[in-house]
């Protein structure tokens, strides 16, 4: 299966600061890629990298067997990559359907329309025209991950959804993705906590101050491993 | 303009026993203060040099200094950009009509209007420091626009075409023009030197904290707001200093004229040819404007329209300004404010250790 | 009685205000620009107004129609080409260059048209008034005026609810960065706030060529009531500056009650006095999330 993303020797920095040193990944299409790691791991530059946010200062990033790294973030939605940002990121003075319709702005042709994602979540149909800002933190991710959607994505990127959410409406999140990837999506993950990530990933790889320490498919990974891997403890070979 | 050496008291001694020492400026500034010194003298004695002509494009040079000073200073160093400094230009110019109307002698009524500018600018801060950015800036002109309306009310002044100062026809012609080109030629030097020692002094220490990063520099305890508020209140004196010296060369104060917008654009592009953020910019930017405006002249507004497109350019594309550009290249400074590291081997004299504070650290010289 | 008048005349005046500040509100809330040049741009409209009319045989009142459309293209085109380089270059860049802006508008009109005061005569059509009472009349082409003032303020209103790009253009005052992870390449929309910004200013202008005359030096006087009625009314909200600017007109009628000079300056007290105590204004609505 030829791959939908692939990130090669990818490095950003930020000011002085190198976020993210030499990172090589690929996501292919109905897959789910986790990366996990602690603050400041780079996860989150990663993905806005891959975005367009950032401009990488080695590497490149090759999408659908484009090199994109020069493209501008507006192209790349066009392109097909949708990131949905850390917190949510709802527009704060538009309403719910609103929100959503901007993810239409530049979507694509696909099976993604209002119709559906209110047939995803219903409760949308009733408080289409609330302010954003009025819904908990659960309906927000609902509707930043619909807004995505709507732009009908090849590759979904989500950063950290389960940040601030309690458990319930969490689980509701997550029990989309299946869906999402059976449609040949592809999602790149970015959670803190693992537990989720390691749940509906196919594979996951571990990010520690920019730099990839492990990689591979949650079955075939232990707890120990993992542990060292993000915490960075007793590291051999000198990463 | 010297240099003095503050040694790190508790610094540990490097290998070979060499200490770090703290200098204001990368090599020791004589050569460009003997410079500057000469060149003040010889202004000094312009008067007696050349024709009254040139002295009065001097006199206009010299206004134009102070003033550009003075917003460079708020605006480049604690981050005010003000377009409504000719509010205390105005302030000035009346305070110098008022003061002659009552009898005192003109001259005398200078420090008068600059402590009137002065005060005048507490009351202003509390209102305009709630403000940033582009609120700031449109409370500054507005409070201006207000100040011109005011002073209109009253016929004693003038109403709205102003009036003569009293008081000037009892000295003689020539030396008229002598004392208002020296009183001028005093004006922009003492702007200057105000400005380059607040910078120098721990305040403008604070100010280049705040113009790096005001929450990091408020978080160390640095006392931002005062720092703003000195800075605020000198630029409102030295305006209102401009702004008498105008009163006296003009002989008349018009509020169309000292309260007109106009002498925000000149301060403007003044300091952005000449380089905003340093203390030699607005000079060399002052005096780019004034040959500019005498060369052309006769064209009327063109070199406005020219100067405003060079500015415009300048502020982004080279905002250092010609002095930025020069500087550059050319290892030259008359007004260091800063402070640099060197390793000391001991060769050199030292002197007693003054005061000891925390300091900003720029990469050693060579 | 006449405080009566004063009150409604001043309410009538508030469309024109409006107009001045719809544009800056626009400019503002989308990119965090305060274009200084506002009020120059508004009097170059009424030059070129008064070159075009006597060349196109199109009537004063009529004139809009080609002028506001020059002076969209012009805004975007501006924007793309010197704004925006100035927002990239830094933040209180584009205050100066602006400003520079303003001085150079102003000078060029000055060298073009000279310092005479122009206006366009629109005739003795519009010239009347209603006579509601012994006191209160309202003349023909202020609720002419405040009728265009809420035309352009319901059309832009409706474009920036209903429409795809009016949409994303609030989604980019609100937060940039998301917006342009949904697609929007926020140069081309700024320009086209710049243009709708440079377009009602224009319209502005115009509708003051026609109420009183105008000087090259004029601009800067309605830059500041623009501004004054953006943060009266409230930033972020198109109805809130329409109540800022008829706050401004009343103040701008009932201080000329007292003397002419008072009439102007009220209303910069009065906005003083909203800086100190309710910088926010009067009905603001910009929400963060």
């Amino acid at each position: 299966m030829s791959s939908l993303l692939e990130v090669r020797d990818l490095t950003v920095c930020h000011g002085q600061l190198e976020a993210v040193r030499g990172v090589n990944l690929s996501v292919t299409s109905g897959e789910v890629l986790g990366i996990i790691g602690a603050n400041g791991a780079g996860k989150s530059t990663l993905l806005r990298t891959i975005a367009g946010l950032h401009r990488p200062s080695a590497g490149n990033i090759v999408f659908d067997g484009v090199d994109i790294t020069r493209m501008p973030p507006d192209r790349r939605v066009s392109a097909g990559i949708v990131l949905v940002p850390e917190g949510r990121r709802l527009f704060g003075s538009l309403n719910v359907e609103e929100n959503l319709l901007v993810g239409c702005y530049r979507a694509r042709t696909g099976p993604w329309t209002m119709d559906r994602v209110f047939g995803l979540f219903p409760w949308m149909v009733t408080r289409r025209r609330q302010p954003a800002s009025q819904l908990s933190g659960g309906e927000q991710q609902a509707v930043a991950i619909s807004r995505a959607l709507l732009a009908n994505p090849r590759l979904l990127m989500l950063d950290e959804p389960s940040l601030g959410l309690a458990p319930l409406p969490l689980q509701r999140i997550y029990a989309v993705l299946p869906e999402l990837v059976s449609s040949g999506l592809g999602v790149l993950l970015v959670e803190q906590d693992v537990r989720h990530a390691m749940r509906v990933a196919a594979r996951v790889e571990c990010l520690l101050e920019g730099r990839q320490t492990l990689a591979g498919a949650p079955a075939d990974l232990d707890f120990q491993q993992i542990e060292a891997a993000y915490f960075g403890i007793a590291r051999s070979n000198g990463s | 303009m010297t240099t003095g050496t503050l040694t790190a008291g508790s610094a540990t001694a490097g290998a070979g026993g060499r200490v770090p020492v703290i200098t204001r400026s990368r090599r020791p500034a004589t050569w460009e203060a003997t410079v500057g010194v000469a060149g003040v003298v010889v202004l000094v004695l312009m008067p007696f040099l050349t024709s009254q002509g040139f002295n009065n494009d001097l006199v206009n040079l010299f206004i134009l200094v102070a003033v550009a000073t003075m917003w460079n200073a708020l605006a480049g160093y604690a981050g005010l950009v003000s377009v409504g400094q000719q509010m205390y230009i105005g302030v000035g110019a009346y305070g110098v009509l008022v003061g002659a109307q009552h009898g005192l002698e003109p001259f005398a009524t200078v420090p008068v209007a600059i402590a009137v500018g002065a005060v005048l600018a507490l009351p202003c801060s509390w209102l305009v420091f709630r403000l940033s950015g582009a609120y700031f800036a449109i409370a500054t002109w507005v409070l201006a626009e207000v100040a011109v309306l005011f002073v209109e009310r009253f016929s004693s002044l003038g109403g709205g075409t102003g009036a003569p100062v009293p008081g000037l026809d009892g000295i003689g012609p020539s030396a008229l023009l002598n004392y208002t080109y020296w009183l001028a030629l005093g004006t922009a030097v003492l702007s200057v030197a105000a400005v380059y020692l607040l910078l120098r002094s721990r305040l403008g220490l604070v100010l280049t904290a705040v113009r790096d990063n005001e929450i990091g520099a408020r978080s160390l305890g640095a006392r931002v707001g005062a720092a703003k508020r000195a800075v605020y209140v000198l630029a409102a004196a030295g305006c209102a200093a401009a702004g008498a010296v105008i009163a006296i060369s003009q002989l008349d104060v018009e509020p169309g004229n000292v309260f007109n917008v106009q002498w925000t654009a000149y301060m403007i592009f003044a300091v952005l040819i000449g380089g905003l953020g340093t203390i030699e910019g607005p000079v060399i930017g002052s005096v780019v404007f004034i040959v500019l405006q005498q060369s052309l002249a006769q064209y009327n507004a063109w070199y406005l329209i020219i100067l405003g497109g060079v500015a415009m350019a300048m502020a982004i594309w080279a905002r250092r300004g010609l002095w930025g550009l020069f500087a550059a290249k050319v290892p030259v400074s008359f007004f260091p404010v800063g402070y640099y590291v060197h390793m000391d081997d001991g060769t050199s004299a030292r002197r007693k250790p003054t005061r000891f504070w925390p300091w900003t650290v720029r990469a050693p010289a060579k | 009685m006449t405080v009566v008048n004063a009150l409604v005349q001043g309410i009538l005046l508030g469309g024109l205000f409006a107009l001045f500040a719809c544009g800056l509100s626009l400019m503002f809330g989308v990119m965090d620009v305060i274009n200084l040049a506002h009020g120059d741009v508004a009097v170059a409209a009424v030059y070129l107004a008064v070159v075009l009319i006597p060349a196109s045989h199109i009537p004063a009142i009529w004139i809009f129609v080609l002028v506001v459309p020059v002076f969209m293209v012009g805004g975007y085109i501006l924007q793309r080409l010197l704004i925006q380089q100035s927002l990239d270059s830094g933040a209180i860049t584009t205050l100066l260059v602006t400003f520079g802006l303003s001085v150079v508008l102003e000078n060029g009109l000055l060298e073009a048209f000279t310092a005479n005061s122009q206006s366009l005569n629109i005739g003795s059509l519009v010239s009347g008034s209603f006579q509601i009472s012994n006191q209160i009349y309202i003349p023909y082409l202020s609720l002419i005026i405040l009728g265009a003032a809420l035309v352009a303020l319901t059309a832009l209103e409706i474009f920036l609810a209903r429409s795809r790009t009016g949409r994303m253009v609030r989604a980019l005052a609100d937060d940039r960065e998301t917006a342009q992870l949904m697609g929007a390449n926020y140069r081309h929309l700024f320009g086209v706030a710049a243009g709708l910004a440079f377009g009602t200013v224009a319209l502005a202008g115009l509708a003051l060529g026609m109420y009183t005359s105008v000087s090259p030096t004029t601009g800067p006087s309605y830059l500041l009531y623009g501004f004054a009625a953006v943060v009266i009314g409230g930033l972020g909200s198109l109805w809130g500056t329409l109540a800022g600017g008829m706050v401004l007109g009343v103040a701008s009628t009932l201080g000329a009650l007292v003397d002419p000079d008072f009439g102007s300056m009220l209303p910069y007290l009065v906005f003083l006095a909203v800086l100190a105590f309710r910088p926010r204004g009067l009905f603001p609505k910009k929400a963060a999330l």
